[in-house]
């Protein structure tokens, strides 16, 4: 299939992370509808059980409900809730691999420190 | 759900046994992959399951009854398979609209607004004969059979072999619009798989007459590592694992690791990374037979 | 009779009224080429009625034979890799045989009738007794040709060419012969065409029953 879906990482785990950033940039609100498994599944052209399954885990999570008969929608506070989860995995998804880089060159934590201030400014 | 189940499924072709002892199960509701090297026995084991060859051994059943000579299996069931432009007697001039027609007449949930709708798609011209057909129609040809069948088994054999790029992208949505549609079962051989990996369920790999793997996707890439590193810290990181294809530069070495579970991680200082199912299968099979 | 059998019959029955469409329109177009040749013959009507009714007569038994040894690899396997069972086909084949057979009956048979040349009748007749039993045997060389592949192929031209050329020099040879038949050999006919066509029907059951699709 031909788009921008890595190898990566599990599909279904990158369907629910599209939709968390979604929600993180505001370019989905809360209480508005997310795209179906079934539209989620054409566009990326995946096998709709895995779009599903990426729906389900943010179901669980509590970032999406289901409104019967209609579709998914995003909770209230689903933001906050994201953003929460997200600081959390921070440490590991990201945070690690840059300490292991700058260990490998050289860098030490000050150096680290003011490089992070550098770029924030 | 039903369940079309082979097993022990033995198949010899005189002295050459082209099927070891193969059993497999497809569910229905589900879309499969079946991926397997030129040779390693795909399409005996597909004409197997849906009764077009006699297995040597072994019983081939649908929802418990044999599927052999039986009308209601074989009426669940659809094997479109490429199509051959000769006929030992000569080209095979029957024209694509005969050849449809055909299917029509034998296929009991044919759908013809479907057909129609799908020749249009791919831009075939019905009154042309099947000698006469460029690979890409030749293929889409087979497309068209298998999807306007709507059997609730849909068997497709190297269904891209001939597409260009845009054409295959064509033939994924339509296998995911119907399947969304309808939950119709696709099993889908196929040599280009990186492509159509997002789209299986289940995977199914033959290797020389046998099946090493029978699994989830997801599953079974959840447990695949590429591992890489100086060779003596890969070959203590990986030493109680499954390890296929290892490969070195220099004092850098590559191996592939097959889990029998997800890892946390490696012990050591190796890199780990994801490996796409491609790479898996090249992986896995790579090293077997010498034959292309 | 169950749905797959019914359209499975359904299907051979209109594949035999093709073949006998075809049969039949190479036929007429024949008859324009013995319009032209027979111009200068005593009389045209009973030239091209003999000439029509001799090949007639032949086609049923040739091209019977060549449509059922074109089938194991190549339509019938079609049907076969779409779904129908090895019974639908060998039902289905015994369906196309007959309804090309007796198609060709009745046309010429009707032809006869037009120009009240009765005579016609028995050779029409015969010939279609000796293409039911032969179609099976086409079958079984049908089956049997992709194990011992072009050389029965080249077997059987040869003697559709022998048989043509004979045809073509002998004149009628056919007729001549069928005036005289005899009370006693018209039965003999019938049993031995009977035997011929149960043994080679059997025969082609049992290479039915393991064929596959290739």
């Amino acid at each position: 299939m031909l788009d921008n879906l890595g190898e990566d990482k599990s599909i279904y785990l990158q369907i629910s992370e599209m939709i968390e950033d979604e929600i993180l940039r505001d370019i989905i609100n809360e209480e508005e509808q997310v795209p179906s498994t079934t539209e989620l599944s054409k566009f990326y052209k995946i096998n709709p059980a895995t779009a599903a399954k990426g729906i389900n885990i943010l179901v669980d999570e509590g970032i999406l409900y289901k409104k019967r008969g209609i579709g998914m929608f995003v909770q209230a506070g689903a933001k906050e809730k994201v953003m929460e989860s997200r600081k959390k995995k921070f440490k590991e998804t990201y945070l690690k691999k840059i300490i292991s880089e700058a260990e490998l060159i050289g860098l030490s934590k000050s150096d680290l420190k003011r490089l992070i201030d550098e770029t924030t400014d | 759900m039903s369940t079309l189940l082979g097993k022990n499924i033995v198949k010899k072709y005189g002295k050459d046994t082209v099927l070891k002892n193969v059993d497999v199960e497809i569910e229905t509701g589900k879309i499969y992959g079946l991926i397997g090297r030129n040779g390693a026995g795909k399409t005996t084991l597909l004409s197997i399951l849906t009764a077009q060859n006699p297995a040597t051994e072994g019983t081939i059943t649908l929802d418990g009854e044999p599927v052999w000579e039986n009308e209601k299996a074989l009426s669940h069931i659809c094997y479109s398979r490429e199509i051959s432009q000769v006929t030992m007697f000569g080209p095979n001039t029957i024209k694509v609209k005969d050849y449809l027609a055909t299917a029509k007449a034998f296929y009991a949930n044919w759908d013809e607004e479907y057909a129609k709708e799908l020749i249009e798609l791919f831009g075939i011209n019905p009154k042309k004969r099947i000698n006469k057909l460029s690979k890409g129609m030749l293929s889409a040809v087979t497309i068209i059979v298998a999807m306007a069948s709507k059997a609730d088994i849909t068997i497709l054999d190297e269904p891209v072999a001939g597409l260009d790029v845009v054409a295959r992208e064509q033939f994924y949505k339509l296998v995911i619009d119907e399947y969304a549609a309808t939950g119709r079962t696709f099993v889908i051989s196929t040599h280009i798989i990186e492509e159509a990996a997002s789209l299986f369920e289940k995977v199914i790999i033959i290797d020389d007459g046998q099946i090493i793997i029978e699994e989830n996707t997801e599953d079974l890439l959840a447990r695949a590592y590429r591992v890489s590193g100086e060779e003596t810290n890969v070959d203590a990181a990986v030493k109680d694992f499954k390890t296929y294809h290892p490969e070195s530069i220099g004092r850098n070495k590559v191996v592939t690791v097959l889990a029998d579970e997800p890892v946390d991680g490696f012990n050591g200082d190796v890199q780990v990374e994801p490996v796409p199912l491609q790479n898996l299968f090249y992986a896995m099979c790579v090293d077997g037979r010498k034959e292309a | 009779m169950s749905s797959l059998a019914k359209r499975s019959a359904k299907y051979f029955f209109k594949e035999g009224l093709k073949t006998l469409g075809l049969v039949l329109g190479l036929e007429c177009l024949l008859i324009i080429e013995w319009l032209i040749i027979g111009s200068d013959e005593k009389s045209l009507v009973e030239y091209v009625l003999n000439m029509f009714m001799s090949v007639g007569s032949i086609f049923i038994i040739m091209m019977n034979m060549m449509y059922s040894f074109y089938g194991p690899n190549w339509y019938d396997s079609m049907a076969l890799s779409m779904g129908a069972r090895r019974k639908d086909i060998f039902v289905g084949e015994l369906i196309k045989q007959f309804t090309f057979v007796f198609g060709n009956f009745i046309a010429l048979s009707l032809v006869a009738v037009i120009f009240q040349q009765y005579k016609y009748i028995i050779l029409i007749l015969i010939s279609c007794i000796i293409a039911i039993a032969l179609g099976p045997i086409g079958l079984i060389v049908g089956h049997k040709v992709s194990k011992y592949g072009k050389v029965i192929i080249m077997i059987i031209a040869i003697i559709g060419g022998v048989f043509g050329a004979s045809l073509a020099i002998g004149g009628f040879w056919m007729k001549e012969y069928v005036t005289e038949l005899s009370g006693f050999t018209f039965p003999l006919l019938i049993v031995g065409a009977i035997a011929i066509f149960a043994l080679a029907e059997l025969w082609a059951y049992k290479l039915n029953q393991k064929s596959m699709v290739k």
